[in-house]
Parts: structure tokens; C-alpha cells; sequence
């Protein structure tokens, strides 16, 4: 196996089941991309050109054979910290502006351009300021291409790039092209659009066609059709040695962590709704009337209910959200850790439900006056916020299992069958379905509430804890199947 | 075997336009290609590792169970924890207050319903208006 192929796809095929049965996109597709190579893939609609990147990309696992970037297997973080992708549908993060997006995909790579470099490469200088969503379809685009260049990558994968470009933006990104050959970049490029073939002509190493599957189907489905331009390999060998020994740098993990969690705060603060119903919701223990002798447990129960809103909508919800709007996908051809990822969404969501149970607390005792101590309330926060956990995995899983745009939905479902087993609801009879309840998280989970705020309960603790802990690693299970399954039917 | 740079350079003549032709003349190399190969297996190779991933799955979430279900049992032996029994109701009540009760959680739900599954309103503002419609029922009935 030869150190200076950046791509290796061996003996890959790819089927995906439709209907009643497996359809085959690719068929034992042998393929390779060497340092210095910028490779044209074309094919018909249909054809597996999109499939065929997101293999290499990492994003979809083979149904068979074995593909290496950068001599690593696509599924590790590592193997993408020199490799930029523009992908066909991607869309960026709403509440976000061009140069703070930009200095977050900064933080994945651990060998970045400069944010200003960046910015001029792509002529965004004065949209740097700008909400990605002003910007035009061409402005976008530049934009997926700055994020591209950001990791300062050695392979380049362009998925219909010039897709939306202006005539100014057009010729923009082939100077950035010819810019990158010049510096060595290798790349990968699918193309449909005709008037690329003129620019291609002059650059283009290779050129692949790759054959839609049908009934018809006979011979090989890849195609080496052409070199257009005079490649030599052993001259390539000689050039690429010194800088291009990068991809197993280490990526700054902290600061990665650090830029996400920045990022996921400026969006929660830059989304009304969710800060809406924060506010609403913590308004509610003191706006309404309820009895003083029960004002403990209204309280209580409330921010149990307002607690598991928030771990189910904070985390899984934005997943589910940063999924449908293809953020995530992209996300997955940098170098940021799923680890990392998951990590700031948690920590991000501990910080809203720490904040949101503060809210609630302090109207309480403030207009209510509800009798409650300090150490009182840490104990109860506490017992809130871990005996949430199981719930947030939930989420966590639905959220990569279900179709996100009926997230909103399931979630909203999953809390009123957790509002109708936790026990505070009378169940009609059979007293079976009294008895089932025991079986419910919620439950659980309500129990827990009371013991920790010395309410009436059952005095089961340690079986309320390990039936939430049980939960949580079934909920983990599922949350795991169910990343693994998003990249096999993607 | 896929061709390297090298060797599709040596159709340095042919190579100057991507043209239909061109592409046509590959088509037809590769399709005598493929004919000496007529006897080779092109049927897709569907991965065979699934029922060793299905057994250990099988396996896992039979222990999980066990482990629950007997948590379950050992922690509830020898108390009045009502379960699977015919034992008193987990949340004694009155019988209007369960009407009452039953009432307000169906007008709160109903409006979560609605509002997120036919009004697509985001799930937080939602729960906080189920809210106020339960408790303000739960005060009224």
C-alpha cells in the first residue's frame, strides 16, 4: 500500500434497501487518489457519485471492501485534519455570523489559515460581519469554500461546488483552485456543471465516470476514462515529503471544546423561542396561585417537568436540528471528535438546566415564599439534574433515529406518556395499568424528586437510583445503535 | 486494478477533450474489458457479520433485562411496594378530584398536541402554555 495515496477505495460496494429489498449503488469500486492528482468524477444522476464521497468521506460505512483517507479509516477524526470538504447540501448554523463560524471550524484543525487569509482567499472580508443567512446563494458557497480551505488541507473533496456561483464567484474560486494546484493540493471533484470543462481541461489530472447500476448493467462501474494533463507520479514523489506528514497531528481537543461550547451559547442566546419559553416556564412558579401547604411539592414537581423539557429539547432537539439541516453532516468530514461534540451540547445543556432551576427557585421563594433552604435547594438541584440524565440520552437517541423534523413531535409525546406514568396522574382500571407505572423512568424519576425535597414517596431510593441508572445505559445503547445506523442508511 | 495517472497518460492524443467520443471509445475498452470477465462475480458481497453483531446484541440486552427485572425483585422484597398486585392505588385520591385531575392532564396534553404536532411551535414555549391550561383547569374542576 503506498504511502502517497491519499484516497484508497478496494473492492467497495454500497447497497441500500428500498422497498423490499437491497439495491445495489456501487459494485466492487477500485479506486485511488495520489498526492498531487486533482481527479474528476462523473457519472449520471443516480450514479453513486454523492455515495462514493461519502464513503471516502466517512460518512456512510461500506456494506463492503475497505476505503482509507490519508491511510486512516474515514471513521477516525484524525484522518480529516488535512482534508476540506465542500459538500452539495450543507447548510451552516442559523444564529451564527460569517467570521464566528469561521473561527469555529478554525478550532477543529490543528493547523489553520488565519481567519483574516481565510476571509480575503474567498473575497468575504465585508461580509465577515453578517449573519450566514443574509448571505446570497453565491456568498454561500464561497463561504462552504472557505471552510474548505480553513484546515489549511493537502486534499480538497468538492462535491458540485461551482453549484449557485455568480459570474464574479466563479471565477473567484477557479483563481483559489489553480492556487491550490500551484501549492500541491490534491483534489476531488464532482462535476455535472458544463462550463467547468474549460477550467478542468487545463488542470484536471484524471478523469472517472462511473456507471449508474441497472438491470442492464454488464462490466465495471468505474471508469478511468482519460489524463488530461501530464502527470507524473515519480516527479510528485519527490515534492511531497516534508509537510505532509500533518494528518496525525494533534488536534487541540480543549480548545475545540471551548470554541464549540462558545458557539452553542451564542446560538441559545440568539434563539428567542427557547429563551421564551425558559422564562415562561420559570415565570409560571410565581405568577401562578397555588396552596401554601403544598407550595414545596408544586414547586418541586414543576421543575422536575421544566428540567426534563429542557435535557430533552436542548440536547437531543439540537441535534435533531443541526441533522435535518445538514450542519451535522458536515461536521462529520472535519476533524472534531463526536466526543467533543456531544460533550459541549451536555455541558451546555447542564448550564441551562443549572440556570433555568435557579430562575425557578429564586421567583419562588421571592414571590411565593416558599420555605426552603440553601443547602436544602442544592441537595434538590442535584437530585434534578442526575436524575435527568436518562431522559437526555433518550433524547439523545431519538434524535438520531427518528426523522428530526419529527423530533419536535416524538419529544413532545415521549413527555406526556412521561407525564401519564410518573404516577401523579390517576390511570383508569384495570389496576394492571396502576401496577405498569412502576416500570416507567418517570416514575422513577418522580420519586426521586420527592425523596430528595422530603415529600411523601415510597421509601425505595436505591431502587428508584438503579432503575434510572439501568435506563440510562439502555437509553445509552439505543443512543449508540442509533448514531452507528445514521451512518449506514445517512 | 485501477489505471494510475501514468497510464492514461499514454493516450496523451486522445486526451485533450473530454469529449462524448472519447467518453464513448473508453466505454468500449472498458466494455471489452468486461466481457473477457464475463465469468467473474460482480453480485453485491452484503456484509456477513450481522448475526454475530445480532447475537451479542441479543445476548447484552438479555442481561440488561435480567438485571432489572432482578433489581426490581430484591429491592422490593418483603414491602408493600404495589406491584403486579392488587394493593391500593400509587397516588391515593378522592374520586372527583380524579375526574378533576383527569380532565386538567387531558386539556394540558391536548394543547401540547396541537401546538407542537399541528402548529409546529417549539417544544419548550409549548410545555410552558400546556402548563398554564393544566393548572388552570386543575384549579377550576
Amino acid at each position: 500500500m503506498s504511502s502517497l495515496n491519499l484516497v484508497e477505495v478496494l473492492q467497495v460496494s454500497k447497497s441500500f434497501y428500498k422497498g423490499f429489498g437491497w439495491k445495489p449503488i456501487l459494485k466492487d469500486i477500485d479506486f485511488t487518489i495520489c498526492e498531487g492528482e486533482f481527479v474528476i468524477l462523473r457519472g449520471e444522476n443516480g450514479a453513486g457519485k454523492s455515495t462514493l464521497l461519502s464513503l471516502i468521506m466517512g460518512l456512510l460505512q461500506p456494506s463492503s471492501g475497505e476505503i482509507k483517507l490519508m491511510n486512516l479509516s474515514p471513521q477516525l477524526p484524525e484522518s480529516k485534519n488535512r482534508v476540506g470538504v465542500v459538500l452539495q447540501e450543507a447548510n451552516v448554523p442559523k444564529n451564527l455570523k460569517v467570521r464566528e463560524l469561521i473561527q469555529l471550524v478554525q478550532s477543529y484543525y490543528p493547523s489553520p489559515v488565519p481567519t483574516e487569509e481565510i476571509l480575503k482567499k474567498v473575497n468575504l472580508q465585508e461580509m465577515q460581519d453578517a449573519w450566514t443567512t443574509s448571505l446570497s446563494g453565491g456568498q454561500k458557497q464561497r463561504l462552504y469554500f472557505a471552510l474548505a480551505l480553513v484546515g489549511n488541507p493537502e486534499l480538497l473533496i468538492l462535491d458540485e461546488p461551482t453549484r449557485n456561483l455568480d459570474e464574479k464567484g466563479y471565477e473567484e474560486f477557479w483563481t483559489q483552485i489553480k492556487s491550490c494546484r500551484d501549492q500541491e493540493v490534491t483534489i476531488l471533484m464532482v462535476t455535472n456543471n458544463q462550463s467547468d470543462w474549460r477550467e478542468i481541461d487545463q488542470l484536471s489530472t484524471r478523469t472517472v465516470n462511473l456507471q449508474k447500476i441497472s438491470e442492464e448493467f454488464e462490466g465495471r462501474q468505474l471508469v478511468e476514462v482519460t489524463s488530461l494533463t501530464e502527470f507524473s507520479l515519480e516527479q510528485n514523489r519527490a515534492t511531497n515529503t516534508s509537510e505532509k506528514s500533518s494528518v496525525l497531528q494533534a488536534q487541540n481537543t480543549s480548545y475545540a471544546l471551548q470554541e464549540q461550547i462558545w458557539a452553542e451559547m451564542l446560538q441559545l442566546l440568539r434563539t428567542p423561542g427557547f429563551l421564551f419559553g425558559i422564562f415562561l416556564l420559570a415565570g409560571l412558579t410565581a405568577i401562578l396561585p397555588y396552596p401554601v401547604e403544598s407550595a414545596k411539592q408544586t414547586l418541586v414537581y414543576l421543575s422536575g417537568v421544566i428540567l426534563l423539557t429542557v435535557a430533552i429539547d436542548r440536547l437531543g432537539g439540537r441535534v435533531a436540528f443541526e441533522r435535518a439541516e445538514g450542519w451535522l453532516k458536515f461536521l462529520r468530514t472535519t476533524p472534531l471528535s463526536p466526543t467533543t461534540y456531544i460533550t459541549a451540547k451536555i455541558l451546555t445543556t447542564l448550564a441551562v438546566c443549572a440556570f433555568s432551576l435557579m430562575s425557578i427557585f429564586i421567583l419562588a421563594i421571592w414571590k411565593n415564599g416558599v420555605q426552603i433552604n440553601s443547602s436544602e435547594l442544592l441537595f434538590i438541584s442535584l437530585s434534578l439534574i442526575l436524575g435527568v440524565i436518562p431522559f437526555a440520552i433518550l433524547g439523545l437517541g431519538l434524535s438520531y433515529l427518528i426523522d428530526p423534523k419529527s423530533y419536535n413531535s416524538i419529544s413532545a409525546v415521549t413527555i406526556i406518556i412521561g407525564l401519564l406514568t410518573c404516577g401523579s396522574i390517576p390511570l383508569p382500571k384495570p389496576q394492571l395499568s396502576q401496577d405498569l407505572v412502576a416500570f416507567s423512568p418517570f416514575y422513577h424519576y418522580r420519586q426521586l424528586m420527592a425523596w430528595s425535597a422530603g415529600l411523601d414517596h415510597d421509601g425505595q431510593l436505591w431502587l428508584h437510583l438503579l432503575w434510572l441508572l439501568w435506563s440510562s445505559i439502555t437509553f445509552g445503547f439505543l443512543a449508540i445503535w442509533a448514531y452507528k445506523r445514521d451512518q449506514v442508511v445517512l | 486494478m485501477p489505471s494510475t495517472p501514468n497510464d492514461a497518460s499514454q493516450s496523451a492524443d486522445l486526451v485533450q477533450q473530454p469529449s462524448d467520443a472519447l467518453l464513448d471509445q473508453a466505454r468500449e475498452r472498458e466494455g471489452d474489458l468486461a466481457r473477457d470477465l464475463e465469468a467473474e462475480d460482480l453480485k453485491v458481497t452484503l456484509t456477513s457479520r450481522l448475526p454475530s453483531f445480532r447475537l451479542s446484541r441479543l445476548i447484552l440486552g438479555g442481561l440488561l433485562l435480567l438485571g432489572i427485572v432482578a433489581t426490581f425483585f430484591l429491592l422490593t422484597k418483603g414491602s408493600e411496594f404495589c406491584f403486579l398486585s392488587t394493593c391500593n392505588d400509587i397516588q391515593p385520591a378522592t374520586q372527583s378530584t380524579e375526574a378533576g385531575q383527569f380532565w386538567a392532564f387531558t386539556g394540558g396534553t391536548s394543547t401540547l398536541v396541537v401546538l407542537t404536532i399541528f402548529m409546529g411551535v417549539s417544544l419548550l414555549p409549548a410545555i410552558g402554555i400546556s402548563t398554564v391550561i393544566w393548572y388552570l383547569m386543575h384549579l377550576s374542576l
